[in-house]
């Protein structure tokens, strides 16, 4: 249970602001953890997002990662930028990096040790989550200040999982770069779809039946799917009750239930399309008063940066 | 080897462990009836129970107060910690209350008697699903509003009249679904007051219609305490599932109390699978509901109630030992007001099933007058009288629970802990965390080292 | 005092924000103007004076909720739950409504301009709940009484599991719910349409499908087993 956003611009602009004061003003769905998937400029090479779960030690984890980075042929292209927060448990920090093989294989490198997750993984999207409301960690991550074209949001009231910094949205959908979603709602085949994913070989990194929606995109995308046949296809796959946002480079979409038990507000503004579990968060960016539409249950939407948009009721 | 020769035992007591008497009646039944039986009561399973857990009193390490002549406090708060946004909190002289049953499942007649029962022990009694009933609200000197999913009757005057409103999210006897009432109950008054149709079958709603999800109820509560000026305090209602979980999703509402119903909880009627085979039981759900509390910082700051199958100051005392504030009991009051008593047993026999093993409030034909809307039956339950059983039995709870208390040493009620029990069998040690008698070990990882 | 009043939504939220228009309502405000909503929940909940209480712009959640009296007009739209639990008086929303619309609600009356979301008029007890545009999923889920009238189209699963409930559609229906069935509007139905339109003065000059309870579920017994089966 939670409050979910998503903001797509038709030019760059401060969606790591956006984001961050429509994750305020739903602070009171959720103060448990909030988390952002913010898209910028892409690059050539890959940006990688980590967490170091320990403040003590991590620096020898990074030596070492760096040393396994390189020896399968990867290497840094720029100096990884960390977060020094002195009074934190733990360590945050992004890479910029090559790597010449599949992205699950640097997965391993990475996170292969222990100690490490992987945040997220891409050309352009960067994921940030952390303990605490929405000010506590936009403020610790400096979210206010990244500029892009697109990103999601996600304020958590954690139900049946556990309070945990990789418990908390975006999940990215490894080992898709640029793939990460957000989630509204609780899922009642996780358990059952979990193992069966498990022995097609993917993984889980939480308990967060949330991830499943990632792992299930995933799935589907790695056998052929488009992104837009996924979504549509977990209306039917996925039980309980959600409403989720899924973004990747260039496009967000969204799928709800089939009771129509969770909410989702989409509006078009002249500086792109703003979506989120509750009107007042958009408007907490968009104060005018706004044209908004609710997709019915059922629906799929997808918003492209390029401005198209496709929508159906599966 | 003939049938009939008492060779075999099992031909001589033609009986199964699989396909029981139960079983074989409820699959005849199902055949003729073409749905699942319906029943009222509480579960007939057996469950490990607060029975398997005893007190220990003072011997050498500790002085017991004296049980008859020292004073030993029961008055109860509910919702007192929140001020700014509860300013008149529900206080009880004792930490027993009456549980949430309607006007439609009981007959007025017990609504007034009990009310004024629990009014003159200076507790609480709760309306239930069917709105409030203007003789309840008049006898009841502390009535809790119930808010349930199908909304039947909910008016703003109510609010404003009510003492505490309760949110239901589920009820221990049937989790996960909603109200029942068959159609001999669904008299015209109690038809008006949910505005259905005379004598149908009302099936209620399981999700409230505007709010889904703890994300949402937060706003829901705020908009209650808006209409109602922050004065009473807010409970929510759950029937004991993923207690753990759920309680700290409703302790992040906002909310000031939460009852824990555990499966032992009783209704009018319900399905009867669901009555046996959904939720966990009460000693299980308490302890794990004080960890939730314990977990989010929120243990003696948000009121732990506990309901399902409490049936004396005994299971009470032990109740609030676990960490439960207060208990709420339905069923004993029943009991105390005459249900399953040995009067008009032909009304009983006519029913099929006889005193002390009657379960038939759902076919509203009770005949103590008690879950009922025929005025017949209804008049031979006298409110004055009833009243006077009710009182009589709460006094005797709560002397119960003051002497247990005392025994242990405290002059306060809520001063009992998991400390002052031990348990007798294995599984109430595993529900529980409470170390086994003697040998103080505890089964399995114990209440705070259990993992995620 | 008979004159109109302004109330800014404070920035960090309502809270209290009803006693304050309650209060202004017994003092004799007239018509009171909610400026900056901000589309913030609980707007304008538990009135009981015969206010006209205008919310110049969106609202969120439960606005107009548990009304008792109140003439409440927004000039956008609304969230979930809109005029939940009213009894008397009014809402008026220029725009669209979310979930829920008139959840419960037992008296007065409701107007939507826009478009409702999913389960409009469920559990309602009373009232007229008027949608000038369409309704989504399950509008009429679960009615007790009242009318429910809509001059679009209606979702999917319209009417499931109404008690008394009737509501009446001019546009498309794209599936009945559980135990719904459309019957024949007679003169009275019509008469009755158009009189609550005409009260709102909105222009009732269609031809109108009637939806009401077959009455297959109202009784749990064998006879209808093959109705719960479906289920």
């Amino acid at each position: 249970m939670c409050g979910i956003a998503g903001i797509i611009l038709r030019e760059p602009g401060p969606v790591g602001d956006h984001l961050a004061r429509m994750c305020e003003a739903m602070r009171h769905r959720g103060v448990d953890s909030t988390g952002f998937a913010l898209y910028g400029e892409p690059v050539e090479h890959l940006v990688v997002r980590l967490r170091f779960r320990d403040a003590t030690g991590w620096e020898e984890q990074l030596e070492t990662l760096i040393v396994g980075l390189r020896e399968s042929g990867g290497d840094l292209v720029a100096d990884p930028s960390l977060d020094r927060d002195p009074r934190a448990p733990d360590r945050f920090a992004r890479l910029e990096l090559t790597f010449p093989g599949p992205v699950r294989e640097l997965a391993d490198v990475l996170a292969g040790r222990g100690g490490v997750e992987i945040q997220s993984v891409g050309h352009s999207l960067e994921i940030v989550k952390d303990l605490g409301d929405a000010r506590t960690v936009a403020e610790r991550h400096g979210i206010n200040k990244f500029r892009g074209t697109h990103g999601l949001g996600h304020v958590r009231l954690a139900t049946e999982s556990i309070t945990a910094v990789s418990y908390g949205h975006p999940f990215w959908a490894e080992p898709f770069p640029d793939v990460a979603i957000v989630h509204n709602g609780q899922l009642t085949n996780y358990y059952k779809s979990r193992r069966l994913l498990e022995q097609d070989g993917y993984r889980f990194h939480t308990g967060n039946d949330s991830e499943l929606i990632a792992v299930y995109l995933a799935d589907r995308m790695q056998r052929g799917q488009t992104f837009y046949d996924a979504l549509k296809g977990s209306v039917y796959e996925l039980d309980g009750c959600f409403a989720y946002l899924l973004s990747t480079a260039d496009a967000i979409g969204s799928a709800k239930d089939m009771f129509a038990i969770k909410g989702l507000v989409v509006a078009t503004v002249e500086e792109g399309v703003a979506m989120a579990t509750e009107e007042q968060a958009i408007r907490a960016v968009f104060p005018d008063e706004l044209e908004t539409v609710h997709p019915d249950p059922k629906s799929v939407f997808i918003w492209e940066t390029g401005g198209r948009v496709l929508q159906e009721i599966v | 080897m003939s049938r009939d020769g008492n060779a075999d035992p099992g031909y001589a007591r033609g009986r199964s462990h699989v396909w029981t008497p139960e079983i074989i009646r409820d699959i005849q039944a199902k055949a003729d009836l073409g749905r699942y039986q319906i029943r009222g009561f509480s579960t007939f399973q057996r469950f490990p129970s607060l029975d398997d857990l005893v007190f220990l009193p003072g011997v050498m390490t500790r002085i017991p107060l004296e049980g008859y002549r020292e004073h030993c406090e029961t008055s109860t708060v509910i919702g007192g910690h929140d001020p700014a946004h509860v300013s008149d909190p529900l206080e009880l002289a004792i930490p027993v209350y009456l549980t949430s049953m309607s006007f439609g499942a009981l007959g007025a007649n017990a609504k007034q008697a009990l009310a004024r029962g629990f009014s003159r022990a200076g507790s609480a009694t709760c309306t239930g699903e069917g709105g409030m009933l203007p003789e309840e609200r008049e006898a009841s000197d502390r009535l809790i509003y119930q808010m349930t999913p199908s909304r039947y009757g909910l008016d703003l005057e109510h609010l404003r009249l009510a003492d505490a409103i309760e949110i239901v999210i589920g009820q221990g006897a049937k989790p996960g679904t909603g109200g029942l009432l068959l159609g001999m109950k669904v008299s015209e008054k109690v038809a008006g007051m949910r505005t259905l149709p005379v004598g149908v079958d009302q099936r209620s709603a399981v999700r409230h219609p505007d709010f889904l999800g703890g994300d949402d109820l937060q706003v829901k509560i705020e908009e209650l305490r808006e209409a109602t000026d922050y004065r009473v305090p807010i409970i929510l209602k759950l029937a004991a599932c993923r207690v753990l979980e759920d309680v700290k999703v409703a302790a992040k509402t906002g909310c000031d109390a939460i009852v824990v119903d555990g499966a032992e909880a009783s209704t009018a009627a319900a399905p009867e699978f669901q009555l046996d085979h959904t939720g966990i039981p009460t000693l299980a759900a308490i302890p794990a509901a004080r960890r939730a509390l314990e977990e989010l910082g929120l243990y003696g700051k948000i009121t732990l109630i506990a309901s399902g199958g409490i049936r004396n100051g005994v299971d009470a005392a032990k109740a609030l030992a676990l960490g439960a504030d207060c208990v709420a009991i339905g069923t004993a009051a029943l009991v105390a007001l005459g249900c399953n008593a040995p009067r008009y047993v032909e009304d009983y026999e006519a029913l099929g099933t006889a005193p002390g093993a009657c379960h038939h409030c759902h076919t509203g034909r009770c005949p103590v007058g008690i879950t009922t809307q025929d005025p017949e039956l209804e008049a031979r339950l006298d409110p004055e009288e009833g009243a006077r059983r009710v009182h009589n039995f709460l006094t005797a709870t709560v002397m119960e629970m003051t002497l247990i208390a005392k025994s242990c040493g405290k002059r306060n009620v809520h001063n009992l802990e998991p400390e002052d029990l031990r348990a007798v069998s294995l599984e109430a040690s595993a529900f529980t965390g409470v170390p086994l008698a003697g040998v103080d070990w505890v089964v399995g990882p114990g209440l705070n080292e259990r993992g995620v | 005092m008979s004159t109109a009043v302004r109330v800014e939504v404070d920035a960090d939220g309502v809270e209290r924000l009803n006693l304050e228009l309650r209060r202004l309502a017994a003092e004799g405000a007239a018509e009171i103007v909610v400026k900056n909503p901000r589309s913030r929940h609980n707007l304008a909940v538990g009135q009981t004076a015969p206010v006209r209480i205008l919310v110049d712009g969106s609202a969120g959640y439960y606005c107009g909720g548990l009304n008792a009296g109140a003439h409440i007009e927004v000039a956008r739209n609304v969230g979930w739950g809109a005029g939940e639990a009213m009894a008397a008086g009014s809402l008026v929303v220029s725009g669209g409504a979310a979930l829920g619309t008139g959840a419960s609600m037992r008296g007065g009356a409701l107007v939507v301009r826009g478009n409702c979301g999913p389960r409009a008029g469920v559990c309602m007890k009373g009232g007229t709940l008027i949608v000038e545009g369409s309704v989504g999923y399950a509008a009429g889920f679960m009615t007790h009484a009242g009318d429910l009238i809509v001059l679009g189209d209606a979702g999917e699963a319209l009417g499931d599991s109404l008690w008394e409930g009737r509501i009446y559609v001019a546009g498309a229906i794209r599936s009945l719910g559980n135990d719904a069935v459309v019957v024949e509007p007679d003169d009275e139905d019509s008469a009755r349409v158009h009189a609550l339109l005409a009260e709102h003065a909105i222009d009732g000059r269609f031809a109108f499908k009637k939806v009401v309870a077959e009455q297959r579920l109202w009784y749990f017994t064998s006879r209808n087993a093959e109705a719960w089966l479906r289920i």
